[in-house]
């Protein structure tokens, strides 16, 4: 009983501390701090779900509750609109016709190079002006379309 | 969710866009961030003052009554070690008596005393413990070494001091 309790109190709140403190962009662009960082909460996190039990019943049991929260979780966001909205988020616009949207993008942590190195990456664009729109994707990526008149190289793929 | 074009955000011509965009949503997830990062600045300052347990200036409270004097943690956390300072005053001959309430000495493990006590009685409700003191001492001081117990999260309270006309209360929380 005890590791359930442990994994669904964790679970639930590393669930909402990272959604509401974090935003998208912390867990699709991964620097090399946010990957110290991850590695350290893995760590902590590690020692307070298994507590002073390292029997593999605990361990069995403590994925098997995380698993079943992670499915319990899923099939509730079917029913709730709002909850999908809170976990999953919205896409964002953040630049049209070659103008970053500046609040949207500050808001959201961004900047004028992200995008273009966005569009680089993924449709070998060379400036700002020939994206029609950028779009920050409910899983933190950037979406870059181009202007109609842009020639995009075959075999690049919009979004990533 | 609401289901809107970029035509219907913004002005400009040659809407195409077709997008789940929330903005409605996503203005409520902004504040909720920046309330989020208050929330936690003032967390750290909190758990950094000792709020949570472990070191900080207010998690250190002392009490004392003529014949002793008592320092300790009043916030813990389960199986973390915490630590109970006890001097006891007016020794009258060369063996230290300290009572503790039963109540709350069971929700710990005693790791360790420091001294070792010559003896542990039990009577009705307290734990008496009797220590063999220096040689013409008029004081001594006892040391505690705890560990909350597996079980024992939520607050404790108890008595404890050197007879039972001189006990002073004592009570920590425990977090899980």
């Amino acid at each position: 009983m005890d590791a359930i309790l442990r994994a669904l109190i964790i679970y639930v709140f590393l669930l909402v501390l990272l959604r509401a403190s974090g935003g998208k962009r912390s867990l699709s662009q991964i620097t090399t701090f946010d990957f110290i960082l991850l590695l350290i909460i893995g760590e902590v996190t590690q020692q307070a779900l298994l507590g002073d039990d390292y029997s593999i019943t605990n361990a069995a049991i403590t994925i098997l509750a995380l698993v079943s929260f992670d499915i319990f979780l899923t099939l509730i966001k079917r029913r709730s609109k709002g909850l999908e909205l809170f976990l999953e988020g919205t896409p964002l616009v953040i630049l049209k016709n070659g103008q970053l949207i500046k609040d949207r993008a500050a808001k959201s942590r961004l900047e004028e190079s992200d995008v273009l190195e966005a569009g680089r990456n993924k449709l070998g664009l060379e400036r700002l002006d020939q994206i029609k729109y950028a779009v920050l994707e409910k899983d933190g990526g950037i979406t870059v379309i181009p202007q109609p008149s842009v020639a995009v190289p075959k075999g690049t793929k919009a979004k990533g | 969710m609401q289901k809107a074009t970029v035509a219907q955000t913004s002005s400009g011509t040659n809407e195409t866009l077709e997008i789940n965009q929330n903005m409605a949503f996503q203005r409520k997830m902004w504040t909720i961030q920046r309330i989020t990062w208050v929330v936690l600045l003032i967390l750290t300052v909190l758990i950094a003052l000792g709020f949570a347990g472990g070191f900080g200036p207010y998690n250190y409270v002392t009490a004392s009554s003529e014949k002793m004097e008592l320092s300790y943690q009043p916030r813990a956390r389960r199986l973390a070690p915490t630590n109970i300072e006890v001097e006891i005053k007016q020794l009258t001959d060369n063996t230290a008596r300290l009572l503790v309430s039963q109540d709350f000495i069971n929700n710990y493990q005693v790791e360790s005393i420091t001294p070792q006590p010559d003896s542990v009685k039990s009577n009705a409700e307290m734990l008496v413990y009797e220590f063999s003191a220096p040689e013409g001492a008029r004081s001594m001081k006892i040391k505690f070494y705890l560990q909350a117990d597996n079980v024992s999260i939520g607050s404790h309270k108890g008595l404890i001091g050197p007879d039972s006309d001189s006990l002073v209360k004592i009570k920590q929380f425990v977090y899980p």
